[in-house]
C-alpha cells in the first residue's frame, strides 16, 4: 500500500485506519567492536513507543507516528544515537553506538598518587581507614605509615617518602599550605599530624610526580580535604586515658559552625605505664577550634577553620656516657594557625579557587640553663581558576603567594640573646593542562615558576604525566618532574649564599583493579642536586651535595576473599644513598632503610558488635653512623617489628568504647644512639640508644555522640 | 497535493496525538506498572526502567515515571550478585532520576521515602565503611518523608524496618516495635488510598514484619 493511498484511506475512514497502521521498527545494536548491547533504550523521540534491545542486541517495536520522527538509542556509557527516519513500509536500523567520553569513568593520571577519600577514583584507603587502622592511633600520618614508598622512622612520626627526608613532604589543607602540621615534641620522641583525621573527607597522598598546583616539597605532598557543610547538629564528648574532648556543631540553613577543645594530659597514664624516660612534667596540651561552613553565591562556600594550641613537657635526660647526672630539657609549644578559602561556580565551565592560611609558632626550649627560641610566621595565599575547554581538555593554572620568617634566639643563661633570622616572600604561578584523546589515555603537562626575595632566585619546574587504561581495568601510568624547595630554616638562618634543592621524579606504575581488590606497583628513580652541604668547620654552606633513589613500591588490597575481613600488604624496596652535609662520602642516609612491609587487617564480628584491628610492621635495619668507627655510616640498628592491635566495640548506636595496644609481642625496637660530643678518657665517644617513650602504648577511650536524630554514633570515631 | 496531504497529516496527528496524550501516558504507565509487578532480574528490570523512561521523556511535568525508573535501579542495587561498582552505578543512575523527579515534585513524600531506600541500598554495599554516613543519610530521608506526610505508610514500614534492624543489631529484643508494626499492618489499606498510579508497594514487606512479630 503506498503511503499516498493509506493517507487518502486514513483520511476517508476519519483516522481510524491511519492509527490502527502501526509501523514497525527493528534493527540491532552493537558497540564499536560489534559486540551486542542488550538493554539499550530505543524509542522515538517526544512518543510512548520504544523498547529495550535484548541479550542479541536485537530490537523491534511497532509505533503509530506520523511519516517521520527522530530515532533514539541510549545507553550508559555510550553518545546517544539519533536519526531522522521517514515511514516507507518496514523500517530496518542498524545502529553502532559509540563509546561516550565520561571524565568520570576515564582514566585518570595516577602515578605517584594515593587517593584516601570515599569519593576517590585513585584511592586505596577510605576516609575510615585512616582511623580504624591499628598503630595508627588515629593519626593521618600513623595511616599513611602502612602505604608503600613510606620509611618507617620511629623516633620521628614524620613521612619519609621514597627515600626523602621528612621536611621534604609538604602538607596541604585544601589546596592551602599548612606551615607547621605536626605537634612538637621532645627530642627523639615521635610527633603526630596536628589534625583531627575527622575534619577531611578525603585525602590524597602523592609519593612523587605530582602536579604543577604544589611547590616547596622535593619528596611528596600530603593534600587533606575538609568536609562540606555539616548534615545534622550534634555534640561529641571523648573520654580517653590521656585526656578528653569535646565538639559541638550549630547549623543553619546556609551553613554551620563547629566549636571544639581539648585537654591532653599524659601524667596520669605515665604513672601507671613504665616509661623509657624520667618526666619532670608529662607532656600535656590543651586548644581549641572553630571551624564555619558557609554556603554564598556562585554555588560557592567558604570554608574557615581556625586553631589555637598549647603544649608543655619537661623531660629528664640523663647525660650521655654519664646516666648518674641529668639535665632538664623543657618545651613549650603555642601554635595559632587560621585556613580559609572559597570554591565558587563562576559559570559552567569556570570554577575559581581562592585560599589562604596563616601560621604563628613559637617552640620555647629550656635545656638546664639555655633558653632557646624557634619563632615561625608563615602565609599562604592562592587563586585557583579551572577551565573546562571542551570535555576532554581541562587547564588550570593560578597565582600563589609565601610568606615566612623564622627566627632562633637563644640565651645562654648570661648576656644577651643571640638571635639569628630570615625572612623571605615568594612569589609563584602555574598552569596545567589535561588533555584525554579518549576514555583510555591522558596526558597532563604543567609548569611551574617561583622567585624567592631571600634567595634572590628563581625556578621552573615542568611536570608531565601519562596514563593509559587498558579494556581489563588495567592501568600504567608514567609521570615525570622537577620539584624544588628551600633549603631548611636551620640553614637558612646560617646567611649563607644558598640555592634551592632539586630533585627529579621518574615514576613508572601499573595498576589492576579487579571487584574489591586492587593491585598496584610502582617502579621509580630520584635524583637529587643542588642539596646543601657543609664542606667543613668554619667553611660555609654550599649546594654541591647529591644523592639518588630508586625503588619499588607494592600495595595489595583484598575486601573480598575474607567474608568480613579487610587488608592490605604494602612492600617497599628502597635504594637511596646521597653526599650531602657533613657526609664524608655517599651513603644512605639512616631514615632510608631498604625494606619496609606492612600488614593491615580488619575483622568485623557482627556478634560481638565489635571490629578487630590488628598491623604488622617491618623495617629493615636502617644504617647508623658510629663515630668511633672509621668507616662512615657502616653500622646497622636493629630491624623495627611491632604487632599493634586495637578493639572498638559500639556500646548503643551513638556510644562507641575503643581500645588499642601497641606493639603487643613487645619488640625491642631502637631508634639510634646520641654519642657524648667530645672522646672520654680512652678515646671512646659514650653512646646512649635513642628508645621509644615505652615499649608498649595502652590506650582506652570513649565517645559518645549526642544529636537531633539520635542515631549518629562515633562509628568513624574508632581510634 | 502530496504537501497538502502531509500538512494535513500533520496537523490532524499531531491533534490527534495531543487528544490523546493522556490516555496514551495512562496506557503506558498501565503496561510498564504492570510488567514492573513480574520484574526481577537486572534485565527484566532495566527493560521496564526504560519504558519509565521514555514515559518521563515524554510526559515531562509528570514526576512518577522518574520515581519508578528510579525504583526500578533501587531494587537493582540491591542486587546481590551483581558487583558492588555495578550496584553503585545502578543507585548513581536512581540517584538521578530522584533528583529530576524531585524537580518535577519538590513537596513529594514519597520520593523522600524511595531516596531514603536508596542510601540503604548504598549501605548495604558496603556496611563496614558507609555504615553510619548512610544510616545517617537513610532517617534523614525518611524524616523528610514523614515530614511531608506523616501517614505515609511507606515512610512508617522504613522506618519501622530501620529502627527494628539497629535493635536487632545491638542486641535488643524487636518486639517493642511490634505494636507500631500491627497497626500500620492493619491500617496499611486505609493509610494506602491514593491517586491512580501512585506509589502503592509495601504490604507484602509489612504483613512480613507483623508475621515475625507473632
Amino acid at each position: 500500500m503506498s503511503f499516498t493511498i493509506k493517507i487518502a484511506l486514513s483520511l476517508l475512514l476519519g483516522f481510524g485506519l491511519f492509527q490502527a497502521a502501526a509501523q514497525s521498527i527493528s534493527g540491532k545494536v552493537l558497540d564499536e567492536s560489534n559486540q551486542p548491547i542488550p538493554g539499550c533504550n530505543v524509542y522515538l523521540e517526544g512518543t510512548f513507543y520504544g523498547t529495550s534491545t535484548n541479550a542479541a542486541g536485537y530490537f523491534k517495536f511497532d509505533a503509530e507516528a506520523a511519516d517521520s520522527a527522530t530515532f533514539v538509542v541510549e545507553f550508559l556509557g555510550f553518545e546517544d544515537y539519533r536519526q531522522t527516519i521517514s515511514f516507507q513500509g518496514e523500517v530496518e536500523i542498524n545502529v553502532t553506538l559509540k563509546e561516550a567520553f565520561d571524565k568520570l569513568n576515564a582514566v585518570t593520571v595516577s602515578a605517584g598518587s594515593y587517593g584516601t577519600g570515599d569519593n576517590d577514583k585513585t584511592a586505596v584507603l577510605n576516609s575510615l581507614d585512616v582511623v580504624t587502622t591499628a598503630g595508627a592511633l588515629g593519626d593521618v600520618t600513623g595511616a599513611l605509615q602502612t602505604l608503600p614508598g613510606t620509611s618507617t622512622n620511629g623516633e620521628s612520626g614524620r613521612l619519609f617518602v621514597h627515600g626523602g627526608s621528612a621536611d621534604e613532604t609538604g602538607t596541604y589543607i585544601d589546596g592551602i599550605l599548612v606551615h607547621q602540621p605536626y605537634t612538637s615534641s621532645a627530642p627523639n620522641m615521635a610527633v603526630r599530624g596536628r589534625f583531627n583525621p575527622f575534619m577531611f573527607s578525603g585525602t590524597a597522598f602523592s609519593t612523587g610526580g605530582y602536579s604543577a598546583e604544589y611547590g616547596q616539597a622535593m619528596s611528596s605532598v600530603l593534600v587533606l580535604n575538609t568536609n562540606e557543610l555539616q548534615e545534622e547538629e550534634s555534640l561529641n564528648l571523648g573520654i580517653m586515658t590521656i585526656g578528653a574532648d569535646v565538639a559541638g556543631t550549630k547549623k543553619w540553613k546556609t551553613g554551620a559552625v563547629t566549636a571544639s577543645a581539648n585537654y591532653i594530659n599524659l601524667s596520669p597514664y605515665m604513672s601507671l605505664i613504665p616509661q623509657n624516660y624520667g618526666w619532670k612534667s608529662a607532656p600535656e596540651a590543651f586548644g581549641g577550634g572553630i571551624s564555619i561552613r558557609q554556603k554564598t553565591a556562585n554555588n560557592g562556600l567558604l570554608k574557615v577553620y581556625a586553631t589555637a594550641d598549647q603544649s608543655n613537657l619537661t623531660q629528664e635526660q640523663s647525660l650521655v656516657g654519664n646516666p648518674e647526672q641529668t639535665q632538664t630539657v623543657g618545651l613549650q609549644n603555642n601554635n595559632r594557625f587560621i585556613n580559609t578559602n572559597w570554591k565558587g561556580q563562576l559559570s559552567k565551565k569556570w570554577i575559581l579557587k581562592l585560599g589562604g592560611s596563616f601560621t604563628y609558632n613559637t617552640d620555647d626550649y629550656k635545656i638546664n640553663t639555655i633558653a632557646l627560641r624557634d619563632k615561625l610566621l608563615g602565609s599562604h595565599v592562592k587563586s585557583l581558576a579551572i577551565h573546562e575547554v571542551n570535555k576532554k581538555v581541562h587547564v588550570r593554572f593560578g597565582t600563589e603567594f609565601f610568606y615566612k620568617s623564622y627566627e632562633k634566639r637563644i640565651n645562654s643563661g648570661v648576656g644577651a640573646d643571640s638571635v639569628n633570622s630570615y625572612a623571605d616572600h615568594k612569589p609563584a604561578a602555574f598552569a596545567e593542562a589535561e588533555i584525554y584523546t579518549s576514555n583510555t589515555f591522558v596526558v597532563k603537562a604543567g609548569l611551574r615558576g617561583e622567585y624567592s626575595t631571600y634567595l634572590e632566585m628563581a625556578n621552573i619546574s615542568p611536570r608531565l604525566s601519562m596514563a593509559y587504561k587498558t579494556k581489563d581495568h588495567s592501568q600504567f601510568s608514567l609521570a615525570y618532574g622537577w620539584f624544588y624547595q628551600d633549603p631548611v630554616n636551620e640553614q637558612l638562618i646560617s646567611r649563607d649564599y644558598l640555592n634551592y634543592e632539586k630533585a627529579e621524579h621518574y615514576i613508572f606504575s601499573f595498576t589492576k583493579k579487579l571487584e574489591d581488590r586492587n593491585v598496584r606497583a610502582e617502579l621509580y628513580y630520584k635524583g637529587y642536586k643542588n642539596l646543601v652541604k657543609y664542606p667543613g668547620k668554619n667553611e660555609r654552606y654550599t649546594n654541591d651535595g647529591i644523592g639518588y633513589a630508586y625503588g619499588l613500591d607494592v600495595y595489595f588490597r583484598d575486601k573480598k576473599t575474607i567474608k568480613n575481613g579487610d587488608y592490605w600488604l604494602s612492600y617497599s624496596y628502597l635504594k637511596a644513598e646521597r653526599n650531602y652535609l657533613d657526609y664524608p662520602t655517599s651513603a644512605q642516609p639512616s631514615f632510608a632503610n631498604s625494606h619496609n612491609i606492612s600488614i593491615v587487617y580488619k575483622h568485623w564480628f557482627s556478634a560481638l558488635r565489635s571490629q578487630l584491628g590488628a598491623t604488622l610492621s617491618y623495617g629493615s635495619p636502617r644504617s647508623h653512623n658510629n663515630p668511633n668507627n672509621i668507616q662512615f655510616m657502616d653500622e646497622k640498628l636493629r630491624a623495627y617489628k611491632s604487632l599493634d592491635l586495637n578493639w572498638s566495640f559500639l556500646h548503643r548506636e551513638n556510644i562507641i568504647f575503643h581500645a588499642a595496644v601497641s606493639n603487643v609481642l613487645g619488640f625491642n625496637n631502637g631508634f639510634g644512639y646520641n654519642y657524648s660530643p667530645i672522646p672520654d678518657a680512652n678515646g671512646t665517644y659514650q653512646r646512649t640508644e635513642i628508645l621509644p617513650a615505652a615499649k608498649h602504648f595502652f590506650f582506652v577511650g570513649c565517645f559518645i555522640t549526642l544529636s537531633r536524630y539520635g542515631a549518629r554514633n562515633q562509628l568513624d570515631k574508632l581510634n | 497535493m502530496k504537501t497538502i496531504f502531509t500538512l494535513l497529516v500533520a496537523t490532524t496527528t499531531s491533534l490527534t496525538a495531543f487528544a490523546n496524550s493522556g490516555d496514551a501516558y495512562k496506557k503506558a504507565m498501565g503496561k510498564a506498572l504492570t510488567e514492573m509487578k513480574t520484574s526481577r532480574t537486572v534485565d527484566e528490570l532495566t527493560n521496564t526502567a526504560n519504558q519509565f523512561q521514555r514515559i518521563a521523556k515524554a510526559s515531562q511535568d509528570e514526576w512518577l515515571p522518574l520515581y519508578y525508573h528510579a525504583q526500578c535501579y533501587v531494587l537493582m542495587g540491591f542486587n546481590t550478585d551483581r558487583e558492588a561498582d555495578e550496584r553503585d552505578g545502578y543507585l548513581d543512575l536512581a540517584q538521578n532520576s530522584i533528583d529530576e523527579a524531585m524537580e518535577v515534585s519538590s513537596n513529594e513524600s514519597e520520593i523522600y521515602a524511595l531516596q531514603s531506600m536508596l542510601h540503604t541500598a548504598r549501605l548495604v554495599i558496603d556496611p563496614m565503611s558507609r555504615g553510619q554516613k548512610m544510616m545517617g543519610a537513610s532517617g534523614k530521608a525518611i524524616g523528610q518523608s514523614l515530614a511531608l506526610d506523616p501517614k505515609n505508610p511507606r515512610a512508617q514500614y522504613l522506618l519501622l524496618s530501620n529502627e527494628v534492624g539497629q535493635a536487632q543489631f545491638f542486641g535488643k529484643d524487636p518486639a517493642e516495635y511490634c505494636g507500631r508494626i500491627n497497626t500500620l499492618n492493619t491500617n496499611w489499606d486505609d493509610l494506602n488510598q491514593s491517586p491512580e498510579f501512585y506509589p502503592k508497594w509495601g504490604k507484602g514487606q509489612i504483613s512480613d514484619m507483623a508475621n515475625n512479630c507473632k
